[in-house]
């Protein structure tokens, strides 16, 4: 791969990164929200209390000496006190991230295996019934809302039948040993990872579709026809790298807006991640601990797609060995 | 008289569209024999591509394709997937049209050429890099891929492509269309000495008549889905019958022969559509010396009484009964 390449994606993606540090700055600076209020009802502050937490939420001086404050303690990944647990922002984060990296990982990998290969299929078979089928069940899928498919699940599966908990990471309060622990994670796993999968898997699929209808009518399979390839071969070797290659942008995109996802799924089933600590935030007017969610959701956009950069490099030639 | 490498008969291939059904190729014979080169030239839309895509199957399934295909006496349209599969590259192979995409983008020139061999379970004592050295490209361009070729190269990958299996025929599929004027004569020759040394058969396809009188054994021309004229290669080019033989043969300028040192005409009107063909010979709107006759009769092929195995389809020629 060519280093230019790397670096010039590098570049990029810090370029934007430090772009969203900027924003991140000024939006919660023109939310007309006082940052105090939470204070205001229970306990008059005395002028002094006020200016000391105004001094350390790095509220005093003039914009650009806030700004200068602000910029500082990012590098130092200092986020400052959440308003809620008055513990510092990143320890809140980085307890919660294990639980959602999980339950994004898990889901996310399960929709593009299932998704590419729903679509591989149906646009090779184009019009064939598994085509017909596929199609319109990832149009149902791709148009509803995944916390719509998490309280169906939430309804009908763990209300109805109870096969499943209703929420949570794990059982409260019991300890089954290592092992029962671990599947009795994997049990509260079960239906938010459902949900993820079902409300994304519809785009992947449709995407993938498209891209192998595209592909279909290239030279390049003709060719590999007449070698005396199998049917299966052809698809495997010529048409499926090529398909893929759209795709993997599309899916990026998607990946990043899964972060975004997960608050809704996790707010449903009560899943102590990031997401639900994001809707947490917004209803208790957290403000240092939204401003370090939004920073973290705009970077995991940010890396999803230098990911994405890297395998487009990884999958054609023409990016990796351009001069 | 040994079995020709190539024989068809009686072929018609009707591709099915949403419209209907387009009859590309109207009942062809063509036949070629052991180390012959047999040009097929005509117009774009002639049925000349559909007609060698026909010979290994390579057209869309929903195509129907009646008559015979016989290739080395084994009839390609009776076979079942798993002979078709074998009898590809084996004994027949395709060098594509290197301008277009015909090569995977994603695969290396190198792994596309082994692909063919791996297929069919054959391994070749030199390996790819022999077949590149061969067309002249060199060993080391089997890691490259196709965008890092030019459009010679990449003619010449295709060419080492279709040795890859030892194939006994060749359908070149215009080879030489879109490269300029030197490099399609270095390609033209490079196909030639293969076809020489290793006593091939050739089927090239061409729209390009100029070609033919360099490369082609026997000429045959194609018409709205049917062969015109037929005859031996450098005759049939400089004293062609059918009018539309004589119109294409007008068309270009045929270089190096002082005879012919005159201003290319050009051939006025359209070929017809294949949904909507003209009554009785197809040619006749455009021809300037049809008759009554050619509006209710779509004459076949007819031997010339004179020429040697020159065979015509018109009224003008062609012995008559009677």
């Amino acid at each position: 791969m060519s280093r230019r390449y790397l670096l010039k994606k590098v570049i990029g993606a810090l370029l934007t990164l430090s772009g969203v540090v900027v924003f991140n700055f000024f939006l919660f600076r023109i939310i007309d929200r006082d940052p105090l209020a939470k204070y205001r009802g229970r306990s008059k502050l005395t002028l002094e209390q006020r200016e000391t937490m105004i001094r350390r939420m790095g509220l005093e001086g003039s914009k650009w000496d806030q700004f200068v404050v602000y910029v500082k303690s990012v590098f130092r990944l200092d986020f400052g006190r959440s308003f809620d647990s008055t513990q510092p922002v990143l320890g809140e984060i980085t307890a919660r991230l294990p639980a959602t990296l999980f339950l994004v990982g898990v889901s996310t990998l399960l929709t593009i295996c299932i998704g590419l290969y729903i679509g591989t299929k149906a646009g090779w078979r184009r019009g064939s019934r598994f085509d017909r089928t596929s199609t319109s069940a990832a149009m149902v899928l791709y148009s509803t809302p995944e916390f719509f498919f998490g309280m169906l699940l939430l309804a009908f599966v763990a209300g109805r039948t109870g096969w499943f908990p209703t929420g949570g990471l794990r059982s409260v309060g019991a300890n089954y040993g290592f092992v029962g622990n671990l599947l009795d994670r994997i049990h509260h796993l079960v239906l938010p990872v459902l949900t993820l999968t079902l409300g994304y898997l519809g785009s992947y699929a449709l995407i993938m579709r498209t891209s192998m209808i595209e592909t279909l009518g290239e030279d390049y399979l003709v060719t590999a026809r007449a070698k005396g390839l199998r049917d299966s071969e052809v698809m495997s070797r010529h048409a499926v790298p090529n398909a893929l290659l759209p795709s993997v942008s599309l899916i990026a995109i998607s990946c990043g807006f899964v972060i975004g996802g997960a608050i809704t799924t996790e707010t449903v089933f009560s899943y102590p991640g990031l997401g639900l600590a994001t809707a947490n935030a917004i209803r208790n007017n957290d403000l240092p601990m939204l401003q370090a969610l939004f920073l973290f959701a705009s970077a995991a956009v940010i890396l999803f797609n230098l990911v994405a950069d890297f395998v487009y490099a990884l999958l054609d030639p023409r990016v990796r060995r351009a001069e | 008289m040994t079995t020709p490498v190539l024989q068809v008969s009686d072929l018609h291939v009707t591709y099915h569209a949403h419209s209907g059904a387009v009859p590309a190729v109207r009942g062809v014979d063509i036949e070629i024999s052991r180390g012959e080169t047999l040009g097929l030239a005509g117009e774009s839309g002639c049925g000349k591509s559909t007609l060698a895509m026909a010979l290994l199957r390579l057209v869309p399934p929903t195509t129907q394709i009646t008559g015979s295909i016989l290739l080395a006496g084994k009839d390609i349209l009776t076979m079942k997937p798993g002979e078709l599969r074998a009898v590809r590259w084996v004994q027949a192979s395709v060098v594509f049209q290197g301008a277009q995409h015909v090569l995977n983008p994603v695969r290396s020139i190198g792994r596309q050429i082994d692909e063919a061999t791996e297929t069919h379970g054959r391994t070749r004592a030199g390996g790819v890099a022999e077949l590149l050295e061969l067309v002249g490209l060199g060993a080391r361009r089997a890691n490259d891929y196709p965008h890092e070729l030019s459009g010679g190269q990449k003619q010449r990958a295709l060419i080492a492509m279709a040795l890859a299996c030892d194939p006994m025929l060749i359908i070149a599929d215009e080879p030489t269309t879109a490269l300029d004027v030197m490099i399609q004569a270095q390609i033209l020759q490079l196909l030639d000495e293969i076809k020489r040394e290793r006593g091939l058969s050739m089927l090239f396809i061409t729209h390009d008549l100029s070609v033919l009188s360099q490369i082609a054994d026997r000429v045959a021309i194609m018409y709205a889905g049917r062969v015109i004229e037929v005859g031996a290669g450098k005759d049939l080019l400089r004293d062609s019958k059918h009018p539309y033989s004589k119109a294409l043969a007008a068309s270009f300028p045929i270089i190096g022969e002082n005879t012919s040192r005159r201003h290319p005409q050009g051939l006025a009107g359209d070929p017809p559509s294949p949904i909507d063909l003209p009554s009785g010979c197809p040619f006749h709107p455009r021809c300037a010396v049809a008759v009554d006759q050619c509006r209710s009769i779509d004459i076949e092929l007819r031997s010339v009484g004179n020429a040697t195995n020159r065979r015509v389809a018109c009224v003008h020629f062609g012995v008559r009964d009677g």
